[in-house]
């Protein structure tokens, strides 16, 4: 079916999400919380779109309204919706970056940045809709996160759910089970890798790495000795997909490695005159 | 009755969580942690997940309780009919602030929102005891009710500077003055 985004006509299965349409063609929605391997969540609100379907379209078009320039705009035809969790299912048309949605994400950047003063991602974002810091509703002056739950969504997604949202209301926040070191957490880093806002801190130093107050032992490459997660990490995945194929004669190699690895031996195996025993 | 048993009597699907969290708490008077980690056993959920649930309904406490707990009302009606007084007064008596246990072991506080027997303002619960247009005369002589057991010398002094002041008046905020001041009692001695 056809969807148009800002006056571009895109091609759509039904059922897909905006975003992913969006993105496919190019289309620049700012989002958050979106991360493409996992479900979308629709908790920071920037991705916030206008959608028209064909009966509305026809409305405005009646009321003669539907160009931008005849002063008086009526455009309560209009749903906002989330883009990541909208599914398209009739053709519809799609403004990404109205005058009303830029508003609307100038408020929603108000709030949030007025909780995480101290996130880069959204000072950024603020700064391209010209947004001040408002100190009428100051939050912990050291606060990063906004509470999006992708950290959440990701430590599920690997199987282990080490963290979940606790508490309500004004003291909620994300943390492991009694504010303890997680039995359950491996050290991967999924969280604190899709975290929009960079804050969950984790450290490695000296092959050691401390992220929700445990310690882990850091694995290396041992053909360059980039870092490929920690030993909880690797044992988890191994009982989870069985034996690991970078796991080769005692050694322990990273993606790189063991792609130029695989190619040696395949060339070593393609030579000319060589014949397979 | 122990926890495996409390668990046995449901099925071991998700939506009998919160279920199990209640019957663990009534049991208990809390959540021990030990209790949460066979809930997550049994379920196959998460702890972390039992965590968040566990701190985010007020009907749960991590920490252990008192043998009885006392729950002042807090809401609208009630605040406006001085709990604060009431609050104060057993702070008092037992040295409580909301959400703290005694040493003892003997009582507990907590605020509520509303009780929904505004009529009855302010509203007092210990256990499932309800006492309505409690004054803070009226506290310390609820609290004997449920301290020591009888025959023994009533921990808590009841003598009161302003027990004519307070008297009959329902714990009205108008008869009493004390909630002007935020209820501080000594300039009224």
């Amino acid at each position: 079916m056809k969807v148009i985004i800002d006056g571009l006509t895109c091609e759509a299965e039904s059922g897909e999400y905006l975003l992913q349409i969006a993105k496919r063609n190019h289309i620049n929605i700012p989002t958050l919380c979106h991360e493409e391997a996992l479900a979308g969540l629709a908790t920071c609100r920037i991705c916030i779109v206008e959608v028209m379907d064909a009966r509305q379209k026809a409305e405005e078009r009646a009321f003669g309204q539907l160009n931008d320039d005849c002063g008086e705009k009526d455009d309560r035809k209009r749903k906002i919706v989330t883009a990541c969790v909208y599914p398209v299912v009739a053709e519809i048309e799609v403004l990404t970056n109205s005058e009303k949605l830029r508003d609307m994400r100038k408020a929603v950047l108000t709030l949030l940045m007025a909780r995480a003063p101290q996130s880069d991602a959204i000072g950024m974002l603020a700064k391209e809709y010209g947004v001040e810091q408002n100190h009428r509703w100051s939050s912990r002056e050291d606060e990063k996160c906004i509470l999006c739950g992708l950290c959440v969504a990701a430590c599920d997604k690997m199987g282990t759910g080490a963290i979940a949202t606790v508490n309500r209301g004004t003291t909620r926040t994300v943390s492991t089970p009694f504010e303890e070191p997680a039995e359950s957490c491996i050290g991967c880093c999924s969280c604190a890798s899709v975290c929009p806002s960079g804050a969950i801190p984790f450290t490695d130093l000296h092959g050691k790495r401390t992220i929700w107050n445990k310690e882990f032992e850091l694995v290396s490459c041992s053909w360059c000795g980039e870092v490929i997660g920690t030993k909880e990490q690797l044992e988890y995945v191994g009982k989870r997909n069985g034996p690991s194929a970078d796991v080769h004669g005692g050694e322990m190699l990273c993606e790189h490695c063991r792609a130029v690895r695989e190619a040696s031996r395949l060339k070593w195996v393609s030579q000319p005159g060589r014949t397979f025993a | 009755m122990d926890i495996t048993e409390l668990l046995h009597r449901y099925p071991a699907e998700r939506r009998y969580m919160l279920a199990v969290l209640q019957d663990i708490q009534e049991r208990y008077q809390f959540l021990p942690k030990e209790a949460l980690c066979q809930t997550s056993g049994y379920f196959g959920v998460p702890l972390s997940k039992l965590y968040g649930m566990a701190t985010f309904y007020k009907a749960f406490s991590l920490k252990a309780k008192g043998k009885n707990i006392i729950r002042v009302c807090d809401g609208t009606a009630c605040h406006i009919r001085s709990s604060t007084v009431l609050l104060e007064e057993i702070e008092r008596l037992l040295h409580l602030k909301p959400g703290d246990t005694s040493v003892d072991g003997v009582f507990s506080l907590e605020t509520v929102s509303c009780l929904g027997s505004c009529a009855l303002a302010p509203v007092l619960v210990v256990n499932e005891e309800y006492y309505g247009s409690v004054t803070r005369t009226m506290v310390g002589e609820i609290l004997n009710h449920y301290g020591p057991a009888m025959g023994e010398v009533p921990v808590w002094d009841v003598g009161s500077a302003f027990e004519e002041n307070l008297e009959g008046n329902g714990g009205s905020a108008i008869g009493d003055r004390l909630a002007w001041d935020g209820g501080n009692a000594d300039e009224w001695a």
